[in-house]
């Protein structure tokens, strides 16, 4: 039960105020140096963008931790019965209203340490897909193909599934589909694809990153599908370009036809 | 193209277990690849199997033929990367001459750069075609004298004393939209050096470091002394300093098809790269003493700036 006396005896004087939003600052502060100088150094090699980029949320949620925790036990001085009336103000605040904003916290925590995706990932969370930049306390900030930012409510880790491209690597899976003739011929297809795969600049083939094509039977026509991994994600619409550029143009020369669908009635 | 190493060279620069796993292989007429980056001293390796074995010696350019290997002797062919083109139809001359070392009754022996063969054994499982792979070692600084032109002087030019270990970095941090000035601790690696070397003979420290700005291989190591030799002399201050790469993406695409295939022909290399502007973008890599140009012998990276383009097209995962 909160204790109307015990929540009386907290004095909350202007010193006290004064030096809590002294310290939320410098924290404020901290947080920001702390990103600009990770991303600094993310910059500075493609294998361990992610690795640095990962660490900023963390850092950050510790900062602001270590900040909440001083003021409350050092400037506050609360005593345990405070703590507890001030948790019971907080709990009743959750019920009427700030849910959503406790889940998005609890969301962003969950974040950083589960790590279903990491700042530097392309997820895709509904129909959202982009390179994660952020993930805050309350929302998670991606950029979009377009180049544009995205800010996705942290709980909707909980309810909603979310696809992550590339899982911390700095290379990902990329497929390029192509559609054509069900007369064409299939196999010249495949090689030309697999060619144009392995010959980008961007390609990045090893043991564990392997390429592959793949040929699916449709109504109508034949797909021919190449799969293979980009060097570096950023690089993910310069690889599908230089493909789709150079696989078409080698179809055409080759008299390998696009599929043509018949006329609707 | 710069003067070449030969079999001499590189025995004095401690080659010689390489030499003796090249002629054991041969010996075993098993087929050969040796492996090396630009400037490794590849093409010595191979004029060394030749003549020790009197065999055919072919040199590969850009616009050859898959070659043919006569029956009844061993056969040595050079730069084997030029056999494919990172393109669509880039492969026919490599899979026929793989198909040909594979029917061959002979030893072939063969040089690839290192690049392309990491690429090719990923792509064309090169290596399986090969049961001997030689890799091209690197030499250390106490190779680097046997392989330079000793008639210099050296200066010892070492600061005296000791300087601080720690020393201040700035760098511009923006909040609220504005620019500050962060100043933050930096240790200072020239001075850890230099103590770690006080004791030390100055032709030693100046090898060493040639050494390691040559990353240890041969005909880049000559390039990096023979640019930091000043009217005869040499020093810690006048040796070569690497170039700071920060290239464009499209810089770096034609970086990455010139460390591919060493030395090429303009038209070749236009043909290669889908890249527009490429001579605007090869002069200013040329005026950057990034890339050698000659309009006779062709284009190639620069050999003394050869490290420092193989890490920046390594952080951009361009070459593996």
């Amino acid at each position: 039960m909160v204790s109307a006396e015990s929540l009386a005896e907290l004095s909350l004087g202007w010193g006290a105020g004064m030096r809590s939003v002294v310290v939320l600052l410098v924290a404020y502060v901290a947080a920001r140096f702390v990103h600009f100088v990770l991303t600094k150094a993310s910059a500075r090699s493609v294998e361990r963008r992610i690795t640095f980029k990962m660490l900023i949320p963390v850092l950050k949620v510790g900062i602001y931790g270590v900040a909440v925790v001083y003021i409350l036990g050092s400037i506050l001085n609360l005593t345990s019965t405070q703590l507890l009336a001030v948790s019971g103000l907080i709990g009743a605040g959750l019920g009427f209203g700030l849910k959503d904003l406790f889940a998005n916290v609890i969301g962003g925590l969950v974040m950083i340490f589960e790590r279903p995706y990491r700042v530097g990932d392309k997820i895709q969370v509904g129909d959202h897909y982009g390179e994660v930049l952020d993930i805050g306390i309350r929302s998670t900030t991606i950029v979009t193909p377009d180049d544009t930012e995205v800010s996705i409510p942290n709980y909707r880790s909980f309810t909603e599934s979310i696809a992550n491209a590339n899982a911390g690597s700095p290379e990902m899976m990329v497929v390029v589909p192509f559609a054509i003739h069900r007369d064409a011929d299939v196999r010249r297809a495949e090689e030309i694809v697999e060619k144009a795969l392995v010959t980008s600049p961007y390609t990045y083939v090893a043991e564990d990153r392997p390429y592959t094509v793949l040929v699916e039977d449709e109504t109508h026509h034949v797909t021919v599908k190449g799969k293979a991994y980009v060097n570096d994600h950023r690089n993910e619409f310069a690889f599908k370009s230089d493909v789709t550029e150079r696989v078409l143009e080698r179809f055409e020369e080759e008299g390998i036809e696009k599929p043509r669908f018949p006329a609707l009635d | 193209m710069m003067p070449g190493l030969d079999a001499g060279d590189l025995r004095q620069a401690g080659f010689e277990d390489c030499f003796t796993e090249l002629e054991d292989s041969v010996s075993s007429e098993e087929d050969v690849a040796v492996v090396g980056p630009p400037f490794g001293g590849k093409e010595a390796l191979l004029d060394h199997v030749a003549d020790r074995e009197g065999a055919e010696r072919r040199s590969l350019s850009s616009l050859d033929a898959a070659p043919d290997l006569p029956a009844g002797r061993t056969v040595v062919i050079d730069d084997c990367h030029y056999l494919f083109r990172r393109r669509i139809d880039g492969f026919d001359r490599l899979d026929a001459f793989l198909d040909a070392v594979l029917d061959a009754d002979v030893p072939v022996v063969t040089s690839w750069n290192r690049y392309a063969w990491n690429y090719l054994v990923q792509v064309r499982a090169v290596d399986r075609v090969f049961s001997r792979q030689v890799a091209v070692p690197k030499i250390g600084r106490s190779e680097v004298a046997a392989l330079v032109d000793g008639d210099v002087t050296f200066v010892d030019d070492r600061e005296e004393g000791s300087s601080s270990i720690t020393g201040t970095g700035r760098a511009m941090f923006r909040l609220a939209g504005r620019t500050f000035e962060v100043p933050y601790p930096v240790i200072n690696m020239e001075t850890i050096r230099t103590w770690r070397e006080a004791d030390e003979p100055i032709e030693e420290v100046i090898h060493g470091r040639v050494a390691t700005l040559g990353d240890g291989i041969p005909g880049v190591v000559r390039a990096v002394w023979e640019a930091s030799v000043e009217d005869g002399r040499i020093g810690t201050k006048t040796l070569y300093e690497p170039p700071k790469l920060e290239i464009s993406d499209r810089d770096a695409r034609v970086l990455q098809s010139l460390v591919f295939n060493e030395w090429v022909g303009h038209d070749e290399l236009a043909g290669v790269l889908d890249v527009d502007r490429l001579d605007t973008v090869l002069r200013t890599l040329e005026h950057r003493e990034l890339v050698r140009w000659d309009d006779e012998e062709g284009i190639g990276p620069e050999p003394a700036a050869l490290p420092a383009i193989i890490d920046e097209l390594e952080r951009r995962r361009l070459v593996w």
